[in-house]
């Protein structure tokens, strides 16, 4: 699966796709070139062969010509023994066809007779004969072939050779234009590694310009001005949401404050008491919420300062143990705490509410009978990180789901409503402010739901 | 008891001023940093609450100003929650407390009576209502019983106990259990004030506040 995942990848780049390109039209072209010269000298060696033919016709002439008896019958052996290497043979005949002198293989009567024809060197096959003829004397004609199967082999290897220089040549025209686009294409790499790297909460990466003012440089620019006023955008809304849970929050503190303290004059129970304590539970989630958006709000201006100290991390376990513990119990859900890493910096109270809020989180959705597991490792990639993992055996997030479950006001489930929406992006926001994330990732075993884990350096400052 | 109060929003200044006459203080209430300085040269004050962001300046200049007059009264400064540096600073500049806004009335009204009352560490065995309670060797007898408790419910119950009386909510208890001022979200106190309280069966001593807390009668 992975090698074709590879493959398609490679595929899909632009600089093998360029390459693959050059290498289709350029192929053609070297193709018709190649022929042409394979044409060429499929001819010349035709006619060399035919040459060759000639001079044997050239022999027979003064063979017969011959007036000595004996040398003559010694020159029709010679020619006979010559040719009967190439698989050929002669004839001499007269007016009526009447065979008068012969030698060689076969009888000339089988051999096939070729016309010449432009493709002619290409079109001859093995087996075939090539032929000369000759009027030696007025109605004396001379005929001699040799077998074309030493032409053929030499043509074919010729052949051969072309082809073969065209395969190198297009694989050489591929693997100087691989690399040359490739660089060509180097600023596009380095855009899309950029590009890939912003999210909403990191904004500030822009892509290299060089001034160079080519088309990559001009896309890099216009993609530059894109993301300014993104930005900008961005942060007008970031400031204004700010403003508002801001400005949210005296109003919603008088009215908490309020109703907190007609419930304490009046603590005997009364007809409005019920009404009145609906407004304070609500005021005092209202307030929750502000505060929620502010602290994001300050995360994400790189404000939460967080108060570092060292802290066994065990004791961290310990707390959310005898914090969380017992509502775990209450709800009928195995509670299990695992610490196998020793002394870790973070602000206590900060990395208690981030990782408190997973627990509370899982408890919200892990049914009676189930269990939530917090265990706290070093981080399996990275020696220098904690990783304290909270995993539980309800439902799990499907992975659609995954990135968007940091989003605030984000619920899986929209029958989900018990928690405020806030708990995650603001658990992920304390783990940034420590150097590290909240993940979300597969589940260890079967039974698992959701396994959050947050990581961050062990020395964090 | 006469408390100083600087708080810039005059509507939740007298919701507060209410709440704190209405628990037996005498509040001299002041709306910015000059008003406040004049409260100062009114009268003797038992203890300050300042806001730290108010018109005229801030409430850090009342706490140099009254630290200047050697008055050696306690103080509790409100921050604003985005001023992470306050709560650092406030208790450099020799602050004794601080609560972040938006705040609890019960929690200042807990906060301020704990500054006020500064109790020494408890090192007696207390006694209230059938139980009888040990610090130093963390036991609790229950009407001659000896009762099995947790870490966590041993601490509630002599935060509790401390406090006779007042009303504690979930962030103050928390925070008095475990020492660190955060919100484990939903119903977590309930749960550990439950167990408690079923540990202390027959006795009910604490009582639930609608909306609020608890209370331990």
């Amino acid at each position: 699966m992975r090698s074709i995942d590879r493959s398609k990848r490679i595929a899909r780049r632009v600089d093998v796709r360029v390459g693959a390109n050059l290498a289709v039209l350029f192929a053609p072209l070297v193709g018709v070139v190649l022929f042409g010269l394979h044409l060429f000298s499929a001819n010349e060696l035709l006619e060399l062969t035919m040459g060759e033919l000639d001079e044997r016709l050239d022999q027979m002439a003064s063979a017969w010509k011959e007036v000595d008896a004996e040398r003559r019958e010694t020159m029709w052996s010679v020619l006979t023994e010559q040719l009967a290497r190439d698989g050929g043979g002669f004839s001499v005949r007269d007016q009526a066809g009447d065979v008068l002198v012969a030698g060689g293989s076969r009888s000339d009567a089988a051999a096939t007779s070729q016309g010449w024809r432009w493709l002619q060197p290409v079109g001859i096959g093995a087996g075939e004969d090539l032929i000369a003829s000759r009027r030696l004397a007025p109605g004396r004609t001379a005929t001699i072939w040799i077998s074309s199967d030493r032409f053929v082999q030499e043509r074919d290897e010729l052949l051969f050779g072309f082809w073969l220089s065209l395969a190198i040549g297009v694989g050489l025209v591929t693997i100087v234009a691989l690399p040359a686009t490739r660089r060509a294409l180097a600023p596009l790499r380095e855009a899309t590694r950029v590009a890939e790297s912003i999210e909403p909460a990191r904004l500030g990466a822009r892509l290299a310009t060089r001034g160079t003012r080519d088309d990559v440089d001009r896309h890099a620019l216009a993609v530059n001005q894109l993301l300014d006023q993104i930005e900008s955008g961005l942060a007008r809304i970031t400031s204004f949401s700010h403003e508002v849970a801001h400005e949210l929050r005296t109003p919603v503190h008088r009215i908490a404050s309020a109703t907190e303290l007609w419930l304490l004059e009046h603590p005997e129970e009364d007809p409005s008491t019920a009404t009145i304590e609906e407004i304070h539970r609500t005021a005092e989630q209202i307030a929750r919420l502000v505060e929620g958006l502010l602290l994001l709000a300050r995360g994400e201006g790189d404000q939460l300062g967080p108060r570092m100290q060292e802290i066994d991390a065990s004791e961290l376990c310990e707390t959310l143990r005898e914090i969380y513990g017992p509502a775990c119990e209450e709800a009928g859900i195995r509670f299990e705490v695992e610490c196998r890493v020793g002394r870790v910096r973070a602000d206590v109270a900060l990395m208690l509410r981030a990782l408190g809020n997973l627990l509370d989180n899982a408890r919200r959705h892990v049914p009676a009978g189930g269990f939530i597991r917090l265990r706290a490792t070093t981080d399996a990639v990275e020696p220098d990180f904690v990783a304290f993992e909270v995993e539980d055996s309800g439902a799990g997030i499907p992975i659609a789901e995954w990135t968007r479950v940091f989003d605030r006001f984000a619920r899986t489930d929209d029958s989900d409503r018990s928690g405020l929406g806030l708990g995650l992006p603001i658990s992920r926001a304390i783990l940034r402010a420590h150097g590290g994330d909240v993940e979300l990732r597969e589940g260890s075993c079967p039974e698992a739901g959701a396994r959050f884990v947050a990581r961050w350096p062990r020395g964090a400052s | 008891m006469r408390i100083l109060f600087l708080e810039d929003d005059v509507r939740t200044a007298q919701t507060l001023r209410r709440g704190l006459e209405g628990q037996g203080f005498e509040v001299a209430h002041a709306a910015d940093v000059a008003a406040a300085i004049a409260q100062l040269a009114e009268g003797p004050i038992d203890a300050a609450i300042l806001d730290v962001m108010v018109p005229g300046g801030s409430g850090y200049d009342v706490l140099e100003r009254i630290r200047e007059s050697r008055l050696h009264v306690p103080v509790l400064m409100l921050t604003a929650l985005d001023g992470i540096s306050d709560r650092v600073e406030g208790l450099d500049r020799g602050a004794d407390d601080y609560l972040v806004k938006p705040f609890a009335f019960a929690e200042l009204l807990a906060r301020l009576r704990a500054l006020l009352r500064r109790p020494a560490k408890r090192v007696d065995p207390i006694r209230v209502d059938g139980l009888e309670i040990d610090p130093i060797h963390r036991r609790v007898l229950c009407q001659g019983h000896r009762l099995d408790l947790t870490r966590t419910e041993f601490d509630l119950l002599l935060a509790f106990v401390e406090r006779r009386g007042e009303v504690l909510n979930r962030a103050l208890l928390l925070e008095l259990v475990w020492g660190y001022r955060f919100d484990p979200g939903t119903n977590v106190v309930d749960v550990h004030v439950n167990r408690l309280r079923r540990k202390l069966e027959p006795l009910d001593p604490i009582r639930t506040v609608r909306g609020v807390g608890y209370a331990f009668d």
